[in-house]
């Protein structure tokens, strides 16, 4: 501490990983403030998401994912469109993912080794995996707004909610 | 199971497909129209459904997973391998704070509480032994000192020999106790041993912990390479899944159901992440195995303390990409990492190199390195393989041949022996008479008694045999401890890992044996150990190098703590079996905690004279704790009690030179008593 530089604990993440998860986080932050309570959780994720990153505590980052989240979710039921909830659902999920990634280097690797190849390549990697996902959500959305079919929504509703099921189990 | 998955599954896709269908021609459903109830509630139950399992899907993941799941992912759930510090020895008087540390607060409840009630005695023999000394009271004067408390101004202190067990305490006294998190009991406990301590002359210690002694309680993180994988994997390597897909899975039926209820499409739509993400988990390959690991070394035997520069590169021969690749290289445990660090991270194409070089001090020894650990990813993390994979290359430090270049002893002895021995024999002083047997020398009859008698009889001398000796180096994990200076001036990295366990001074006193080379003595050496270690007396120049050979390399010597017990008893009866009767032991031990005490008497017991050698593992120049004090005082009297006993036993500062002590250990081991 007698350095002029204060020193960040070695349990946290690497300055690239936190920084890039700060930023998707602040996004969707913006995107959800469509109300004060929004705002709010909006905030309080990204306060705890910077605290967890700078002094290394990750029972305090899973937390502010679950927040930003919850803002997400309270945009989407105070009627936020689709394009924008899908855009700051995938932010937070970025920001989860590359922060999550940040804090498994930080346990593993430390700090002295570069660690930048395997940062990019996840970051890019996760960025691209969420993208997929909000682009067919945008494509659906696009489409089923023209129709109005009730049957079709209904199909759709169920097979999603199947797929769902049927994926997540692992033998 | 499998097979109502398989069925959703089918359900799934053809429900998602007739879905697309009629989103692109509208015209097929038209026939079908739903109004009313029809139309909402089929809504509403898949909605409900969703919400149901996720709710399902997050119980299952928070009750723990299925058995053979969760036992592999138990085993590596510990802390990554850190193996360029290390292994991190508990400072003295660890056990001593562990169990001021038990002292809970439901034990006062008990109507004996056993464990407060030992620590007491404990603490009060400790007492009355250092108070007696450093005031020259009697033991009783003593005893009424701590009764009545008036030995210290500290009321706390005072309060601990002198009150209850449990002591009752006023209302605000709880909460204020309470407030602290520590039985009061305890806090006493600690206050009087530092009262102690500087009463006694022991060295100032603070009443609260020291920082190491704090890291000791946590757990140990994992240093080897080899030991992070679970037992009993045959093949050294270990396959496993995250809980993020299933995470963003659960929360995406969750948001997805909720959308459902209240008729918001957006949040509906949010559900199409949990399909992409567990699609993709499913989908994603558990990364390939195919890697080799090199290591090179620039100097495979380096003197003490040289620095060697390790290299290690690590090469994809699959044909897929690697897109996270991190590597533990074994580091063996009693080596450390000057420059650079042995674990790396990067992103492989196939055929391609990625190599890291890393510094690491010499110190005696025979090193050889753990397996590197290779864990690979794939692009999200959502799978891992973690594998060992074996390089072959060990360090070999042998201290230099002759450490202890002092002033060689000019005694060229080729004579039988300077020191008196019990057994009767040829010699000078006189021992004993008994009957004559035939074959008895005729110089040694009693000629005078014959001329008297008329009977033959034979006069024994008390023999002079050569002394011959043996080094018994206590290597117990007890004497794993670390000695607690900051004198080798490590201070980026000193905190935790890097210490040195005092018994390596031990293993360099023990290079007191060529000492006993010049003299002509016939020198063993031993080991207090579940490594059993046996090397029995004898002399000459190979005798000499196999000496130093096992102490430079012997396991039992080595820089990890054994594991398992030994029986004190057991071990000195079994070195006594195997040596002569007259031998002297010279036992060096840390005397860390009662069953170095008991071994140095048996050893006595057994008839061996006895002489103990001890490295001091507190060295007064850091902040000490109230357990270092504890440990001083402890192992004063240790000494204290083996010296009452007889036995000479001489305390060593190790960080006084070599010379020194051996110049002093050397009048304990070599003069006969």
């Amino acid at each position: 501490m007698a350095e002029a530089m204060p020193r960040r604990p070695d349990s946290a993440p690497p300055l690239r990983s936190s920084g890039g998860a700060l930023v998707a986080a602040t996004g969707a932050a913006v995107i959800t403030a469509v109300s004060v309570p929004a705002l709010a959780m909006g905030v309080l994720g990204v306060l705890s998401l910077a605290g967890a990153l700078t002094f290394g505590i990750e029972s305090v980052y899973t937390p502010g994912i679950a927040l930003l989240a919850g803002a997400v979710v309270l945009a989407g039921v105070l009627g936020l469109t689709p394009p924008f909830l899908l855009a700051a659902a995938f932010l937070v999920l970025l920001a989860w993912d590359v922060g999550k990634h940040g804090f498994g280097i930080a346990r593993e690797v430390g700090r002295e080794p570069s660690t930048l190849r395997i940062e990019t390549v996840h970051g890019l990697s996760s960025a691209l995996v969420y993208a997929a996902g909000a682009t067919l959500g945008y494509g659906i959305y696009a489409s089923v707004t023209g129709g109005r079919s009730v049957v079709a929504l209904l199909a759709l509703l169920v097979g999603a909610v199947a797929l769902l099921f049927a994926l997540q189990a692992r033998d | 199971m499998s097979r109502t998955r398989r069925g959703l599954l089918l359900v799934g896709l053809a429900s998602g497909l007739v879905g697309v269908l009629l989103i692109a021609s509208p015209g097929i459903a038209r026939g079908v129209s739903l109004t009313g109830g029809a139309r909402t509630a089929p809504v509403a139950v898949v909605g409900v459904a969703a919400v149901v399992l996720a709710a399902r899907s997050l119980l299952n993941a928070l009750g723990g997973d299925t058995p053979g799941d969760g036992e592999g992912r138990a085993a590596t759930a510990g802390a990554f391998p850190s193996p360029e510090r290390r292994p991190r020895y508990d400072p003295p008087g660890t056990g001593f704070a562990q169990r001021v540390d038990a002292i809970g607060w439901t034990d006062r409840r008990d109507a004996e509480p056993e464990n407060r009630r030992e620590l007491r005695d404990d603490l009060r023999d400790v007492a009355t032994s250092a108070l007696s000394r450093a005031d020259g009271a009697s033991p009783s004067e003593v005893e009424t000192w701590l009764d009545d408390g008036s030995w210290t101004d500290d009321p706390l202190a005072s309060a601990f020999f002198a009150g209850d067990l449990v002591p009752s305490l006023s209302p605000s006294g709880y909460v204020r106790a309470l407030v602290r998190g520590e039985p009061p009991f305890a806090r006493r406990a600690r206050h009087a041993v530092t009262a102690l301590s500087k009463r006694s002359g022991a060295g100032d210690v603070t009443p609260a912990p020291s920082a190491d002694v704090r890291t000791a309680f946590e757990d140990e993180p994992a240093v080897r390479t080899s030991r992070y994988l679970p037992d009993g994997e045959v093949s050294r390597e270990h396959e496993s899944a995250t809980d993020r897909a299933r995470g963003v899975t659960a929360a995406a039926l969750a948001v997805g159901g909720l959308g459902i209820v209240t008729l918001r499409p957006g949040l509906f739509l949010l559900a199409l992440f949990g399909i992409t993400v567990s699609g993709y988990a499913r989908a994603v390959p558990t990364p390939s195995r195919a890697v080799t690991v090199e290591r090179a070394v620039s100097n495979s035997e380096p003197a003490v303390g040289d620095e060697v520069e390790v290299t290690l590169s690590v090469r994809n021969v699959g044909d897929t990409t690697l897109a996270d690749l991190r590597l533990v290289d074994g580091v063996p445990p009693g080596l450390t990492v000057v420059d650079g660090s042995p674990k790396f991270a990067t992103a492989l194409r196939p055929g391609k190199r990625a190599s890291v070089t890393y510094t690491v001090e010499a110190v005696r020894g025979n090193h050889a390195f753990d397996p590197a650990l290779v864990v690979t990813r794939d692009a999200l993390g959502v799978r891992k393989r973690e594998a060992l994979v074996d390089t072959e290359t060990a360090v070999s430090c042998r201290p230099p041949a002759e450490p202890l270049s002092g002033r060689a002893p000019a005694r060229p002895t080729t004579r039988a022996g300077r020191s008196r021995s019990d057994a009767p024999g040829p010699g000078i002083e006189f021992h004993s008479v008994r009957e004559y047997r035939p074959g008895d020398p005729p110089s040694r009859i009693d000629w005078r008694r014959k001329a008297k008698t008329g009977e033959f009889s034979t006069v024994a001398f008390h023999e002079h045999r050569r002394q011959r000796v043996l080094v018994v180096v206590d290597a117990r994990a007890e004497a794993y401890v670390a000695r607690s200076d900051g004198a080798d001036g490590s201070d980026g990295g000193g905190e935790g890992g890097d210490g040195e366990p005092v018994v390596q001074r031990g293993v360099a006193a023990a290079a007191l044996v060529s000492r006993f080379r010049s003299a002509g003595v016939p020198v063993g050496l031993a080991a207090l150990s579940p490594r059993s270690c046996r090397l029995s007396p004898g002399r000459g120049g190979d005798h000499h190098r196999r000496l130093r050979e096992v102490l430079a390399t012997h396991p039992a010597f080595g820089w990890e703590a054994p594991d398992g017990e030994v029986d004190a008893s057991a071990a000195v009866r079994e070195i006594h079996r195997r040596v002569r009767a007259d031998t002297r032991i010279v036992f060096v031990s840390p005397l860390s905690d009662d069953a170095s005490v008991t071994a140095a008497r048996r050893f006595d017991a057994h008839g061996h004279p006895v002489s103990v050698l001890s490295p001091d593992p507190t060295a007064p120049s850091r902040a000490r704790g109230y357990e270092s004090g504890y440990a001083s005082l402890a192992r004063e009297r240790r000494l204290r009690r083996l010296r009452a006993v007889g036995i000479p036993a001489s305390d060593w500062d190790p960080s006084e030179p070599l010379r020194e002590v051996t110049r002093d250990g050397r009048s304990h081991a070599t003069t006969s008593g």
